[in-house]
C-alpha cells in the first residue's frame, strides 16, 4: 500500500469562524493505480489532497486529526525539512491553472532543473539536460530551445506540460494532479489526459486526480471518491462506482455528465441547491437538503460508509434495512 | 563718518561738489593700486543702461546720472570726474546723507583693468573678485561657506585682529543655534522665539535695529477693504505692542511711523521731531470707524446699483 | 535595441520640447515679472532690466529665442544671480545634491527592502508590526522634524556623550553642513527614511501578493527549501513594483530637496527650485525644469532596462518594441 489516509480532519480559521473543510475522510492507494476524487468546488477535495504534502497553509490551516501514511511513514509527523525531501521527491504535484503555476522570471529549463538539483545532487548543467530530456517525454517540441524560454512564451497546454514535466522529474512514487485539465481549452483537455494515462502506463507512477467531472474518470481512473462537504460518500472501484452507483449524489454528479456516446437529447440535469456551510456543518447527511429521497434520519445522523460489495463503500442512509427500497433512477437516457 | 580709501575730503560751500582725495597706499589684493578712477569706474557701470543695476537710483543725486541711466543722455556728461587721485563729485543739490551713501555697495570701487580680465562674472565666485577693504575672499562654496582672510595689501592692515573668519549660510535657525550649542559656531543670529531659550542658559544676546518698517498691504481695489474708514479701523484694531511682545519676541518696537526710529532728521532722529504718525491700537474709535466705513460702502453699492 | 534607443531618445526629445514649452508659458502666466518685488524701482530701472534680459520683447519671440538658446546648450544668466549662468549653479550644486540622493537612497532602499520582506514573512507578527511602524513614522513625520530630532538627539546629545565617554573631541555625527562623510551620515538618514517607509511598504505588500501567488505554491511543492523560495522565487517577483518606482523616486532624491538641505545646510539644488520661483527667476525655473525633466527621463530609461533584466515578459530585446 502506497498512501493510507485515515480519519483526516482539516479546518480553516476564518474570521466568521472554523471552516471544516475535512471532517474525517479515509482512503487507500496501491501502488500504480490512479486514484479518482470527484466532487463540486468547495467539498474538500484539494484541501485534502494537499494536505498529503502538507501544503496548505498554517495558519489559517490546521490538521485537526488523522494519519497520512506514506509508505508506512505519518507524512503529518515529519518536520518541515523531512517533508521538503518527500514534496517533489516521493510525491509531486501538478496545479489547475498552468497559467499562474509557473514562475514568469525564470526560465522553464531552470524551473525543472532545480527540482533535480534539488533532490537528486545534480550539478546544473546535468540537471538541465535532464530536464530537457523530460520536456521531450512529455511531449513539448523542440525541448533544447524551449528550456531556455519563460512560462509566458508558452501556450496554457504547453506550461501543464511543463508542470507534469516537473512533477515527474525525480520520478515519485505518487502524483497528485489537482483539475490538470480543467483551465485549458477541451481539446488540450483531452490530449492533457492521454498524456497522463501514457506516462501513467510507462512510468508506474500512482496518480490521485483530482476533477469535477466524473467524464473524464472513466477514462484513467482504477478507483473511485466521491467527495461531498468534505466527506467521502461513495467508494470503490471504477466499474462498481459507474455501473452500481448507490449514493443519490453519485447518480446526480453521473445526471449533469455529458457523455458524447450517448443520446445527444437527453438533458443534463443540474443538482438542484448548494453544498451546505461548512461553517456550520450539518449533524445529518449533508447532501440531505438537496436529496429527492431524504428521510428524517438523514437530517438527524451521519450515515456511515457501508460496505456494498467488494471495495465499493457508500455513506447513505438507503443502503439501511430498514429503507424503504429504492431503485437508482435511469441515468443513460436510454 | 570715518574715511577709508579717502584721505580726506572737502565739500564745497553750496554743498553740491564733493573732492575726494584717495589714499596714497591704497591697494587692491592683487597689488594693484586703487585710484579715483577705480571709483569712477564703479559709478559709471552702476549708471550704464546697459547693466541694469536695480541699484542705479541711490546714485540719481549725482548730476546726470538719472539721465544716463534713462538712456537720455551721455555718459560723458556725468558728474563725476577722476584725476589721479582726485575723485570729483557733482551733485544736483545739497544732499545731506551723500557721504553715507558713500558706505553703500553699489559705490564701492571696481578696478577697471581687473573688471575687464573677468567680465560678466565678475564677483561670482571668489576668484573672481578683488578686494581694497580688510578683508579678502578665500574659499566661496555657493550657498554655504565663506572664508574671509585678512587683506595683507589692506592699507590699515596692522589694525585687523583676527587672521580668518569662517561663515556659514545656515538657513534654519533651529540648526544654526544646535551647532551654537555644540560650540561649532561663535556667533550666530537667532530669532525672537529662542531669546529666552539663549538668555536661560546665559548667553550675551546683543540687540540692534536693522531700520527695517513691518507693514500690511491692503489691496486698494477692494471696495471694502480699500475704504479708508475701514483701513482706519483695521490699524486701530492691531495691538503693535502686544505682537512685538509676545509673537515677534526680538525687541521690535510698534511701528507709529512709517520711517523707523533710527533715521536721522534735521537735528536728532526724525522720529523724536515729529512724533507718532500712526494712532496706536484703540478698540472703541476702530469699532465707531468700522460702521461708519461700513455705511460708506452700502451707500456706494446702493449707488452702484440704481445707476 | 540600437532601433528601440534611437526612437526612446526621440521621444525623450520631444517629451523636453513639451515640458519647456508647458512651463515656459505657464511661467508666464503667473502674476508678477522678474524684478518686481515689493520694492517700487524707477520705471527706467525696470525698462533697462527688461531689455537685458531680454523680458521687453513679446512673449512668442522670447519663447523661441529661449528654444534657440537651449538648443545650442544655453540656458541663460540667472535673473537672481546676475553673474552665474544657470547651468554652472546646476553644475556647481547638483552634485552635491546627487551625493546626498544616492546615499539616502542606497539606504532607504535597501533598509525598505530588508524591512518590507521581513514584515511580509513575517506577517502579522512582531517583526510585521516594527517594520511597519517605522515605515508609518517615515511616511508621516515630515522630514524636517526627522531632521531636527536627528540634529538634537544624535548630532548634539548622543555625540556629546561620546566625546564624554571617549574624552575626545570627535563629533561623531555633526549637526549640519557637508564636509566630511560624517557630516553626511545624518542627512542621508533623514532624506532616506521616506524612501524607506515607500519601499517598506510597497514590498510588503508586493510580497504578500507574490507569496499568495499559484508558482510559489508549485515551488514550495517542489519541495525548495524556505530560503530557495523567498530568495529565488519571491523577491525576484515582489521587486518589481519597487524597481518601477525607483525611476521617480531617485529623480526626486537625487536632484535635491529643499527641507533636508535647509535644515543640514547643505549647498544642494534643492532650495533653487523654491527658491527660483518666488524670485521669478524666469531662467532658472526654466533650467530647472529641464534639467529635472531629462534627468527623470534618463532615469526612468535605465529602469526600464532594469526592468527587462528582471522581468522576461517585458524584456526591450528581440526588435519587438
Amino acid at each position: 500500500m502506497l498512501l493510507e489516509v485515515k480519519d483526516l480532519h482539516v479546518s480553516f480559521h476564518t474570521y466568521a469562524g472554523e471552516v471544516k473543510a475535512v471532517r474525517g475522510l479515509s482512503y487507500t492507494l496501491n501502488k500504480g493505480e490512479v486514484l479518482a476524487v470527484v466532487g463540486e468546488s468547495g467539498c474538500g477535495k484539494s484541501v485534502s489532497v494537499q494536505t498529503v504534502l502538507r501544503l496548505i497553509p498554517i495558519p489559517p490551516g490546521e490538521i485537526k486529526k488523522g494519519e497520512i501514511l506514506l509508505n508506512g511513514r505519518d507524512v503529518l509527523k515529519l518536520s518541515e525539512k523531512e517533508m521538503q525531501k518527500v514534496r517533489g521527491n516521493e510525491v509531486s504535484m501538478i496545479f489547475q491553472d498552468p497559467m499562474t503555476s509557473l514562475n514568469p522570471t525564470m526560465t522553464i529549463g531552470r524551473q525543472i532543473a532545480e527540482v533535480l538539483t534539488r533532490h537528486q545532487g545534480m550539478r546544473r548543467v546535468a540537471a538541465m539536460e535532464k530536464a530537457i530530456e523530460i520536456l521531450t517525454l512529455v511531449e513539448v517540441p523542440n525541448a533544447r530551445e524551449r528550456a531556455h524560454q519563460y512560462p509566458h512564451e508558452f501556450s496554457g497546454g504547453m506550461r501543464q506540460r511543463v508542470m507534469i514535466a516537473m512533477a515527474l522529474a525525480c520520478s515519485p512514487d505518487l502524483l497528485i494532479a489537482d483539475e490538470p485539465s480543467t483551465a485549458l481549452d477541451v481539446t488540450i483537455q483531452a490530449q492533457m489526459l492521454d498524456l497522463l494515462k501514457g506516462l501513467q502506463k510507462k512510468l508506474q507512477t500512482s496518480i490521485i486526480l483530482i476533477t469535477h467531472d466524473l467524464g473524464v474518470v472513466a477514462n484513467i481512473a482504477q478507483q473511485v471518491m466521491i467527495m461531498y462537504a468534505g466527506l467521502a460518500v461513495e467508494t470503490g472501484d471504477l466499474r462498481e462506482v459507474f455501473y452500481d452507483a448507490r449514493h443519490p449524489y453519485t447518480w446526480g454528479l453521473m445526471k449533469s455528465m455529458s457523455r458524447l456516446d450517448l443520446n445527444r437529447k437527453r438533458r443534463l440535469t443540474p443538482i438542484e441547491g448548494v453544498p451546505p456551510d461548512l461553517l456550520n456543518p450539518p449533524e445529518g447527511c449533508p447532501f440531505a437538503d438537496r436529496c429527492d429521497y431524504a428521510m428524517r434520519v438523514c437530517r438527524e445522523e451521519m450515515p456511515e460508509l457501508k460496505i456494498v460489495s467488494g471495495n465499493h463503500g457508500c455513506a447513505c442512509w438507503l443502503l439501511h434495512e430498514e429503507a424503504p427500497k429504492v431503485s437508482r433512477p435511469e441515468l443513460n437516457g436510454g | 563718518m570715518m574715511p577709508g580709501m579717502a584721505e580726506k575730503y572737502e565739500v564745497s560751500a553750496d554743498g553740491k561738489v564733493y573732492t575726494f582725495t584717495i589714499r596714497e597706499g591704497a591697494k587692491w589684493s592683487n597689488g594693484d593700486p586703487v585710484t579715483a578712477d577705480d571709483f569712477l569706474y564703479a559709478v559709471q557701470r552702476a549708471v550704464d543702461p546697459k547693466t541694469a543695476s536695480e541699484y542705479a537710483y541711490i546714485l540719481y543725486d549725482i548730476k546726470g546720472a538719472q539721465e544716463i541711466n534713462e538712456g537720455k543722455a551721455e555718459m560723458s556728461t556725468l558728474g563725476v570726474k577722476a584725476d589721479g587721485n582726485k575723485l570729483t563729485v557733482t551733485l544736483n543739490g545739497p544732499v545731506p546723507y551723500f557721504l553715507s551713501l558713500t558706505a553703500f555697495g553699489t559705490l564701492m570701487p571696481c578696478n577697471r583693468k581687473y573688471f575687464e580680465t573677468v567680465g560678466e562674472e565678475y564677483a561670482a565666485d571668489a576668484d573672481k573678485l578683488i578686494f581694497n577693504g580688510p578683508w579678502k575672499i578665500t574659499e566661496w562654496t555657493h550657498d554655504s561657506k565663506l572664508v574671509l582672510a585678512k587683506n595683507d595689501q589692506y592699507w590699515n592692515a596692522a589694525a585687523i585682529k583676527l587672521n580668518t573668519i569662517e561663515g556659514y549660510m545656515i538657513a534654519d535657525t533651529n540648526t544654526a543655534a544646535n551647532m551654537f550649542y555644540n560650540k561649532e559656531l561663535d556667533i550666530i543670529g537667532i530669532p525672537g522665539a529662542k531669546r529666552q531659550e539663549f538668555l536661560d542658559k546665559g548667553y550675551k544676546i546683543m540687540n540692534y535695529s536693522d531700520g527695517a518698517t513691518f507693514y500690511v498691504e491692503i489691496n486698494m481695489l477692494d471696495a471694502v477693504v480699500g475704504n479708508q474708514k475701514i483701513r482706519e479701523a483695521l490699524s486701530l484694531s492691531i495691538d503693535r505692542a502686544a505682537y512685538c511682545k509676545n509673537v515677534l519676541m526680538n525687541d521690535s518696537l510698534p511701528a507709529l511711523a512709517f520711517v523707523p526710529p533710527i533715521l536721522p532728521g534735521l537735528n536728532k532722529a526724525f522720529r523724536s521731531e515729529v512724533g507718532d504718525l500712526i494712532q496706536d491700537y484703540n478698540v472703541d474709535e476702530a469699532k465707531k470707524l468700522l460702521a461708519a466705513g461700513e455705511k460708506e460702502v452700502d451707500k456706494a453699492e446702493a449707488a452702484k446699483a440704481t445707476k | 535595441m540600437v532601433r528601440y534607443i534611437i526612437k526612446r531618445f526621440l521621444i525623450s526629445i520631444l517629451t523636453v520640447w513639451v515640458v519647456i514649452t508647458a512651463t515656459f508659458f505657464l511661467m508666464n502666466l503667473m502674476p508678477g515679472k522678474p524684478y518686481t518685488g515689493e520694492k517700487a524701482i524707477p520705471k527706467a530701472i525696470q525698462e533697462n532690466l527688461n531689455a537685458k534680459y531680454g523680458l521687453d520683447q513679446p512673449l512668442i519671440t522670447r519663447y523661441f529665442i529661449y528654444l534657440k538658446n537651449v538648443s545650442r546648450g544655453d540656458l541663460g544668466m540667472s535673473m537672481t544671480y546676475k553673474n552665474r549662468e544657470v547651468s554652472e549653479i546646476i553644475r556647481d550644486n547638483f552634485p552635491v545634491s546627487a551625493d546626498l540622493g544616492i546615499r539616502s537612497l542606497i539606504f532607504g532602499v535597501i533598509a525598505g527592502l530588508f524591512l518590507g520582506v521581513i514584515s511580509a514573512l513575517k506577517h502579522n507578527r512582531g517583526w510585521d508590526s516594527f517594520s511597519m511602524l517605522v515605515a508609518i513614522i517615515g511616511v508621516s513625520l515630515p522630514s524636517f522634524i526627522i531632521g531636527t530630532m536627528l540634529q538634537f538627539g544624535l548630532g548634539l546629545k548622543f555625540s556629546a556623550f561620546i566625546k564624554d565617554l571617549f574624552n575626545t573631541d570627535f563629533q561623531l555625527f555633526p549637526i549640519a553642513l557637508w564636509e566630511s562623510p560624517w557630516h553626511k551620515i545624518l542627512p542621508s538618514f533623514a532624506l532616506g527614511l521616506a524612501s524607506l517607509a515607500l519601499v517598506a511598504r510597497l514590498m510588503r505588500t508586493s510580497m504578500l501578493d507574490v507569496l499568495n501567488q499559484d508558482y510559489i505554491r508549485t515551488a514550495k511543492s517542489k519541495g525548495l527549501s524556505y530560503r530557495t523560495v523567498v530568495m529565488r522565487h519571491t523577491i525576484r517577483n515582489a521587486i518589481l513594483p519597487v524597481v518601477t518606482i525607483l525611476g521617480p523616486l531617485s529623480a526626486a532624491v537625487l536632484t535635491g530637496t529643499f527641507v533636508v538641505e535647509n535644515i543640514f545646510a547643505i549647498p544642494g539644488l534643492g532650495k533653487h527650485f523654491v527658491q527660483s520661483v518666488g524670485m521669478y527667476d524666469y531662467t532658472m525655473i526654466m533650467g530647472l525644469t529641464l534639467f529635472y525633466a531629462s534627468f527623470l527621463i534618463a532615469v526612468n530609461f535605465l529602469v526600464d532596462i532594469l526592468y527587462g533584466i528582471i522581468d522576461p515578459r517585458i524584456r526591450l530585446a528581440k526588435g519587438k518594441i
